[in-house]
């Protein structure tokens, strides 16, 4: 297998990013659904520490899919992603082509709005990431005084949260899409992103 | 032995209102709270129901003694989010720990309206010992008292794990009240 893209499948490099951020955001939007709800000072001691271990641990899977989104999307700029099928109509591609942009704008935005909202937090609390380092906060968010963050809050959360939901909604029509091409049109643009499948013979 | 004997059956005596000079709090002017550094700016909340049974008499300071028992779960702040946090398992643990207790036992008078009261201060079951300067002004029959105390929040276990460290909340804290009383 090719680590860099070919004309007619993706490389390695390019089928790891696309795996490992998809379970990282899976992941991520079950501890987010989970964190959503919040937990009040009266509920048991271990449900309330679970709770937080949760928050952190939401904290340092997204700031991975974010260092993982660049890289891909830096990647996907210098290495050219196979095209798609010929035979589909127009309007599919455009379709095909605003899923994408939308979801790599959502795998970089997502990330980048819950790191405001954490930097811009009254709370102030540290982001151990993974407990191995310490990942800093938007000095121009947490230098804010804590009535300006306090006002800033609620903004901070309806953008975390309409961007997540945008991801929620748009994740199933991607996978909708990529089933379309595999059990319908029955080409080949699903397995050109699974490992191990052998590309069908050209396009 | 007798003399010992004696100190102990007067013990309730002394502690009954109606012996030494007791005060009745007014709790309507009164403020009990404390300020910490939070992310490098001053953060400050009260407690809003807590309790002080006071014999304090200038005159004998060595029958003096205060015991105020202090409702956790009444902490409140203008920020709900440090509320929570607050109350909740890595502050106070106010399910596991309602009440924090100060105890004050020993009073010495410093210069004018001055004096220093030591004693202990429980929170979260852990019991140290405390240090209270204060001013304390007497006109008739009431009196007006504002002190502060130092506290380092990690002797009582508050802020512990990802909460440790001297920032965003910092390790000490100033313990702040302002009490009005009338004589009973």
């Amino acid at each position: 297998m090719a680590i860099t893209n070919t004309r007619t499948r993706y490389g390695t490099v390019a089928m790891t990013l696309h795996w490992l951020i998809a379970l990282a955001v899976l992941i991520n939007i079950g501890l987010g659904l989970y964190h959503a709800d919040y937990i009040p000072d009266k509920a048991p001691p271990d449900l309330q520490k679970f709770g937080f271990q949760v928050i952190q641990l939401h904290k340092s899977i997204g700031l991975t899919v974010l260092v993982l989104s660049v890289a891909r999307l830096l990647w996907r700029l210098v290495n050219p992603v196979p095209p798609l099928p010929a035979g589909m109509s127009p309007t599919l591609r455009f379709a095909a082509h605003v899923t994408h942009f939308l979801l790599y704008f959502l795998i970089i935005a997502i990330p980048l709005s819950g790191w405001a909202l954490v930097s811009g937090s009254q709370l102030g609390l540290p982001t151990p990431y993974f407990g191995i380092l310490h990942w800093p906060n938007l000095w121009f968010l947490a230098d804010l005084p804590r009535a300006t963050k306090h006002a800033l809050h609620p903004t901070l959360v309806l953008t975390h949260f309409v961007l997540a939901w945008s991801a929620i909604v748009l994740i199933p029509i991607h996978v909708l899409g990529a089933l379309y091409h595999q059990f319908l049109r029955r080409d080949d643009v699903l397995k050109r992103m699974i490992p191990g499948t052998r590309a069908a013979k050209t396009a | 032995m007798k003399n010992l004997l004696a100190a102990l059956l007067m013990a309730p005596l002394l502690a009954t209102p109606a012996c030494a000079a007791g005060w009745t709090v007014d709790y309507t002017k009164s403020r009990l709270g404390f300020t910490v550094q939070w992310s490098n700016e001053p953060f400050s909340a009260v407690f809003k129901s807590w309790k002080a049974d006071i014999d304090f008499d200038p005159a004998a300071l060595a029958h003096a003694r205060a015991s105020v028992s202090i409702d956790m779960a009444s902490e409140a702040s203008d920020e709900d989010e440090f509320d929570n946090g607050l109350r909740g398992v890595f502050g106070f643990e106010v399910g596991q720990f309602p009440t924090a207790r100060f105890l004050a036992t020993s009073f010495t008078h410093k210069s004018g309206d001055d004096y220093v009261a030591t004693g202990t201060l429980t929170i979260r079951g852990v019991t140290k010992p405390i240090t209270l300067p204060f001013t304390l002004t007497i006109s008739g029959k009431t009196a007006h008292m504002t002190g502060a105390a130092h506290v380092m929040r990690l002797d009582y276990n508050i802020g512990e794990g990802e909460w440790a460290g001297d920032k965003p909340v910092s390790h000490e804290v100033t313990v702040t009240v302002d009490l009005s009383a009338t004589r009973s």
